[in-house]
């Protein structure tokens, strides 16, 4: 990768762990030749660091060499960057309070440039919601980027419905390296096909306040969020207000009064978010053009149009429940219920229900 | 004066012949037990002499040899006391009749009684084989030597008898009795009708059972999963003498035969899951021991819990799950131990328990679920074919719900398809069930038509199965066809078959 003086800069700087973002500024503005602050700039910088390291720093980021094993680094994992400097660092993360300086990328840059759209929850998420979640972002990505995370549960399954049509985004929790080892193998699919980004240089250990940084970028980068399940206490629940902070569209499926991977997402609901439970909920919002195609009626036949039928007024149901209802043996049911999962109208929800998709 | 009288021994589960020689000679009086005696051996000495006294009888005062050949197999256990004794008697002359071909065992009790020892029904079908046909025996050993024909076995009380039945005096030998009648003796204290709803969770252990298939359940606790593996063998097919035999011999070694003296009912075994692999495979150092599979062999191991088990144990059960048998080889030799077993393992869905419960909130991460699931080795899974969730739901909360079928009934229709299994395994060496079927087997006997091959592609696809579950649900599939009489499989089979294989697809998830 070839980067500009200025972008080299950047990068150089971001490279550097003893500084924080506060003093990574400051030391690219004493260093930067155009203007005569430096000076001041550079004693600024002073007052926050030891004198020692002050000089050690300022050696580092003059250093040639040390300029050319940063990128060479870089360029061996395979990672781009894109700098604030860049054409095209993504317009709406530039509007935010704290724009990372640099953004580390594997995959297809192009889609920084698309209309994004975040879409974020727990790793405890129900069975039927990672479900819904799943083809909801199937539907969302044939019209936007969808941008999440990588873990287990509503991020993995975000990124795993989004990813046959490559428009997909995960935001990783520390640097490329260190970032993703449970579920590595989504995460390489996704590089392929789409964009992974991190704000952090490729060796940054994940730690747990890395995420809670991850969770502005998630909404920093998109024009809305959708946060999928949310206990009390959640991650997701973060991003959300970070969303809300940066005025952006908040979006969240609704649940039933005690799930407790959805109360957050009911509160959300109360205090003003849009209630989310199609893909059209949110493109409406959006302004984009739905195809105005609802979901219609798989047409079925006998059983299967009985037991879909059940499952669509009932909700959830045990196998035993649905033979019982069917008035056939509980062989015939499950033989109905494997063929129907297999069709993917219905999944398995644990402990022998099954449930509508 | 020199006697010799024959005794036997076991190696495993086979009987090893072995002579008690006593030599009484002139010379410094002393009295030596030699030919690898372990400390029971050495003890007998004392037992030996006591009972020898007390039973009115004199013990010689000289140099006294005894020798229990071959010299080189160690010898071990109480069975040596009778022919020791007896043959003190006869070598001190005070004993004259004729010992030839005369089997004797037993353990002396200090006052001249006869006490039962372990072992008695491989011995007495070893030493059939070799011609032997008469055997003095324990009193409490004469109902585990009541089912073998052809042979006169007398069952005594004391030394003194022992004396009395050689000097002349006529005793009745040990009627035989029929394994017929020892089957309606026992029942099994559970049955399927006991277990309320769980239908799904029991058409899974019907189609195990019918096809010999390795089952797992996957329940939040509390929900019968132990209840439910104790009714496997109320409707496993009841077992032929042949059978019995084979699981009598194994008690019998083991010491852990009942009052009955044979094994009517099919063996359930529920080893702790802090069990060692040498006690659940075998092992020992001078005298190798059968293990927990072994005594679960032609029944049901119930492996509660099974990833609390160490990793080494479970791995250790994957050569005898494909073998049906175990070798166990130390350094005093190698023995062969039976182990054909139904293994029914259970296990909660995630570490807290509570993961798929419809009351109870589960606690843990995805990522704790996955290492807990991870403990159960891909290698030991793939010897699992039926893998069921066990759900919480109450029973009341089933609409029509009607009482469960006696276990009785669900016999019928597995033994209907165990007959057509043995009938289509006819030919072939080793396999007798389905679940026994190799790659070879599978593609000759479970031929599918373009129609089930579309719905396993598609299922592959929809439900991201690996690739070793194919041959899991070809086998479970083709069993449901045997239990619905089928001769071919059609799609419902299929489709039925991937219904169990729950740990594949939400392990995924």
């Amino acid at each position: 990768m070839n980067y500009t003086k200025s972008e080299t800069d950047l990068i150089v700087a971001d490279s550097i762990e003893e500084l924080n973002y506060k003093q990574k500024k400051l030391l690219l503005a004493s260093e930067n030749g155009e203007t005569d602050d430096g000076q001041k700039y550079a004693e600024a910088l002073i007052k926050t660091l030891d004198g020692g390291v002050y000089n050690k720093v300022r050696e580092k980021f003059r250093d040639q060499n040390y300029r050319g094993k940063v990128l060479a680094a870089l360029d061996k994992k395979g990672v781009q960057c894109v700098t604030v400097k860049s054409a095209d660092y993504p317009g709406l993360l530039k509007q935010i309070p704290v724009p990372p300086l640099v953004l580390y990328l594997k995959g297809n840059r192009a889609l920084l440039a698309t209309r994004k759209f975040a879409v974020v929850g727990s790793r405890r998420t129900t069975a039927q919601m990672t479900e819904v979640c799943k083809s909801i972002c199937a539907e969302l990505s044939k019209k936007l980027t969808v941008v999440t995370g990588v873990a287990d549960g509503a991020d993995g399954a975000a990124a795993k419905g989004a990813l046959k049509s490559g428009n997909i985004i995960c935001v990783l929790p520390g640097g490329h390296c260190r970032s993703g080892a449970a579920n590595a193998d989504l995460l390489r699919k996704v590089e392929q096909n789409g964009l992974s980004v991190s704000e952090f240089p490729p060796m940054t250990r994940v730690q747990r306040h890395t995420f809670l940084l991850r969770n502005r970028i998630l909404a920093g980068l998109t024009e809305g969020v959708l946060v999928v399940s949310a206990a009390e206490k959640s991650g997701a629940l973060s991003t959300a207000s970070y969303a809300a902070n940066y005025s952006r569209d908040v979006f969240a499926f609704p649940y039933g009064v005690g799930v407790p991977s959805g109360a957050g997402c009911n509160a959300l609901i109360k205090s003003g978010a849009f209630l989310c439970d199609c893909a059209e909920d949110i493109l409406s919002v959006l302004g984009i053009d739905t195809d105005e195609k609802k979901k219609s009626e798989p047409e079925l036949e006998g059983d299967e149009r009985a037991v879909y039928k059940l499952l669509k007024e009932r909700g959830e149901m045990h196998a035993e429940a649905i033979a019982a209802a069917l008035g056939s043996a509980l062989s015939d049911a499950l033989t109905v219920c494997s063929l129907m999962e297999i069709k993917g109208l219905i999944i398995r929800t644990g402990g022998n229900a099954f449930a509508a998709i | 004066m020199l006697s010799k009288i024959a005794s036997y021994t076991v190696v495993g589960l086979d009987g090893v012949p072995v002579e008690v020689e006593t030599d009484i000679n002139k010379g410094m009086v002393s009295y030596e037990l030699v030919g690898l005696p372990d400390t029971a051996v050495k003890e007998s000495k004392e037992r030996v002499f006591s009972a020898i006294r007390n039973s009115t009888l004199r013990f010689p005062v000289n140099k006294i040899t005894v020798n229990l050949a071959p010299a080189d197999i160690k010898k071990e256990g109480s069975q040596y006391d009778l022919p020791i004794a007896i043959s003190l008697l006869v070598a001190s002359e005070q004993l004259k009749a004729d010992t030839d071909g005369i089997v004797m065992l037993g353990e002396l009790a200090l006052d001249g009684g006869l006490r039962a020892v372990t072992g008695i029904l491989p011995v007495l079908i070893s030493a059939k084989s070799k011609g032997f046909k008469k055997f003095i025996v324990p009193f409490g050993n004469a109902n585990e030597a009541s089912y073998i024909e052809g042979i006169e076995v007398y069952a005594l009380k004391s030394l003194r008898e022992a004396f009395d039945f050689l000097s002349g005096t006529p005793f009745e030998p040990v009627q035989v009795r029929s394994f017929e009648a020892a089957k309606g003796r026992l029942s099994y204290d559970c049955d399927l009708s006991l277990v309320r709803g769980q239908a799904v969770a029991k058409r899974a252990l019907e189609i195990a059972v019918a096809g010999g298939h390795n089952i797992l359940l996957s329940g939040p606790p509390g929900t019968g999963k132990t209840m439910l593996a104790r009714c496997i063998p109320t409707i496993m097919p009841d077992m032929t003498f042949e059978e019995a035999l084979e699981v009598t011999k194994i008690l019998s070694v083991s010491g852990e035969l009942g009052e009955d003296g044979i094994a009517s009912l099919r063996p359930f075994r529920t080893p702790h899951h802090t069990a060692t692999t040498v006690s659940l495979c075998g092992g020992g150092n001078t005298k190798i021991k059968a293990g927990e599979i072994s005594k679960a062999h032609r029944g049901v191991l119930f492996l509660d819990e099974l990833p609390e088990y160490t990793r080494g144990a479970l791995e250790a059960l994957r050569q005898p799950l494909e073998d049906g048998k175990i070798t166990i080889a130390r350094a005093g030799g190698a023995v062969t131990f039976p182990a054909d077993f139904i293994l029914c393992a259970s296990m909660n869905p995630c570490p807290c328990g509570n993961f798929g419960s419809k009351e109870k909130t589960c606690t843990c991460t995805p990522a704790q679920i996955r290492k807990y699931r991870g403990k159960i080795s891909g290698p030991l899974l793939d010897r699992i074919d039926l893998q069921v969730e066990v759900d919480g739901i109450k029973y009341e909360e089933l609409a029509g719900g009607s009482d469960g079928e006696p276990s009785a009934e669900v016999k019928k229709r597995v033994e209907r398809a165990r007959a057509i299994q043995r009938e289509r395994f006819l030919n072939e060496e080793g396999v007798t069930v389905n679940a026994d079927m190799g790659e070879r087997q599978i593609k000759e006997y479970c031929r599918l038509s373009p129609d089930c091959e579309s719905i396993l592609r598609a299922a592959f696809e929809r439900l991201n199965l690996s690739a070793r579950a194919r041959s899991r649900i070809i086998k479970v599939a083709r069993t449901i066809a045997d239990l619905d009489c089928s001769e071919i499989i059609k799609p419902k089979h299929i489709l039925e078959a991937t219904s169990y294989r729950n740990f594949d697809s939400t392990a995924e998830r």
